[in-house]
């Protein structure tokens, strides 16, 4: 992603309020955001109105944010956007889906994964069980802690762990298998 | 999987650019929809603050024009030299008064008659009739003639103020200075009293100085 958009100049200039600026800012940042969105809900519509909801908080809250580079405004945007998805997720109940499987056996195959495409990649993450996916992008993509998913999701600290290795044996099962999950899309 | 394997796929997820296909928003509307939700512009707010600074300081310029250029006369009269119908000392020992006419105030007007309307009382009678005093006395002092080898000393001069106190002022122009007085007065009056010194007098009238009274009871 061409990031040179993204200075300090330029973010203070959107924290301003620099109407120009921001809307630079939101053509910039609405496919990568939107992406991130459809990891946690797979839902168009859903994600929409979550990235819609984030891009107000990421402008509201531009005027406190500290910019050290590129990477770390990203890093914060992703959170806000990641953030707005967990919410809409517990106003649905929706995380009553996490369903019992049996624990990781062997190794997970975690070179197999890496040599993958970055979009085969995401669609084997979207098929993921909606617990899973959840715990596994904030954990393995956002750099959550444990802690922090917990607090993030209400659940406790050991039910994260159990989800992050439940997510990574059902990712080895659909490697094994190569054929996707039916079970565990939001919005069927 | 460890802590390098979930950055090597973080990074790879982030960096897929682009729209899933088959998905083409409209974001010039989406911005329109986010742009109405946003905070107005800090220039905005700006331009606001200012038009109010200057509203407030018009405002209470024009309330300290009202209260100072035509309000009504709150203090001493004598302290008072630059308004107008009032006695102006100046360097020349000379007593001059200022034969303007006595302006009154909307304040003052409002005041006098909310007084009229009020039940009479002794008091009231000097403050309705202060303005009209003062466009009278300078006729009268105009026909004094003072006496040729007559050392002018001091002017003393008193007004009763609202209040029935009775400030003395007194301008020395010989070097010799005599303290202000103030005393109460028991009657609604007021008296200017010009006083001319002249030490063959004072032998012959035994310390009780000539003075020169006019006198206004209202």
């Amino acid at each position: 992603m061409s990031m040179q958009l993204l200075e300090n100049s330029f973010i203070a200039r959107c924290a301003k309020g620099n109407r120009t600026a921001q809307k630079q800012l939101f053509e910039h940042l609405y496919a990568p955001m939107f992406r991130v969105c459809m990891r946690y809900l797979n839902h168009k519509e859903d994600a929409e109105d979550c990235l819609m909801k984030g891009f107000l908080k990421v402008f509201q809250h531009l005027p406190r944010f500290s910019y050290e580079n590129e990477n770390g405004f990203l890093g914060w945007v992703r959170r806000i956007m990641a953030n707005e998805c967990l919410m809409f997720l517990r106003q649905k109940n929706r995380f009553l889906l996490f369903p019992e499987e049996e624990p990781l056996q062997g190794q997970f195959p975690a070179e197999a994964l890496l040599k993958m495409e970055a979009e085969e990649l995401n669609s084997l993450i979207m098929q993921l069980p909606l617990g899973y996916r959840t715990v596994f992008n904030l954990f393995a993509i956002e750099g959550f802690s444990h802690k922090e998913i917990s607090a993030l999701l209400q659940i406790s600290e050991n039910t994260s762990k159990t989800q992050f290795s439940k997510a990574k044996a059902r990712l080895k099962s659909m490697l094994e298998q190569k054929k996707p999950l039916v079970y565990g899309k939001l919005g069927e | 999987m460890e802590n390098w394997e979930n950055k090597i796929l973080a990074d790879k997820l982030n960096g897929i650019e682009g729209l899933p296909a088959g998905y083409q928003p409209n974001l010039e509307a989406k911005w329109d929809i986010l742009q109405s939700g946003l905070p107005k512009e800090k220039a905005g707010v700006n331009r606001y603050l200012l038009a109010a600074l200057l509203l407030l300081l018009l405002g209470s310029g024009a309330l300290l024009w009202t209260l100072t250029g035509t309000g009504p006369e709150t203090g001493s009269l004598a302290t008072r030299p630059s308004s107008p119908g009032l006695i102006k000392q100046t360097a020349d020992p000379v007593l001059s008064i200022d034969p303007a006419p006595v302006t009154v105030s909307r304040i003052e007007k409002k005041s006098m008659k909310a007084k009229a309307l009020k039940p009479a009382k002794p008091k009231d009678s000097v403050n309705n009739a202060l303005p009209v005093l003062l466009t009278t006395v300078p006729n009268q002092i105009d026909s004094i003639v003072t006496p040729p080898g007559f050392t002018e000393t001091a002017v003393p001069l008193t007004v009763a103020s609202k209040k029935n106190k009775k400030k003395v002022f007194q301008r020395d122009f010989s070097g010799i200075t005599a303290a202000p007085d103030t005393e109460q007065t028991k009657t609604a009056s007021q008296e200017f009293s010009i006083r001319f010194k002249l030490p063959s007098l004072k032998r012959q009238y035994s310390g009780e100085l000539p003075a020169f009274r006019i006198k206004q009871n209202l």
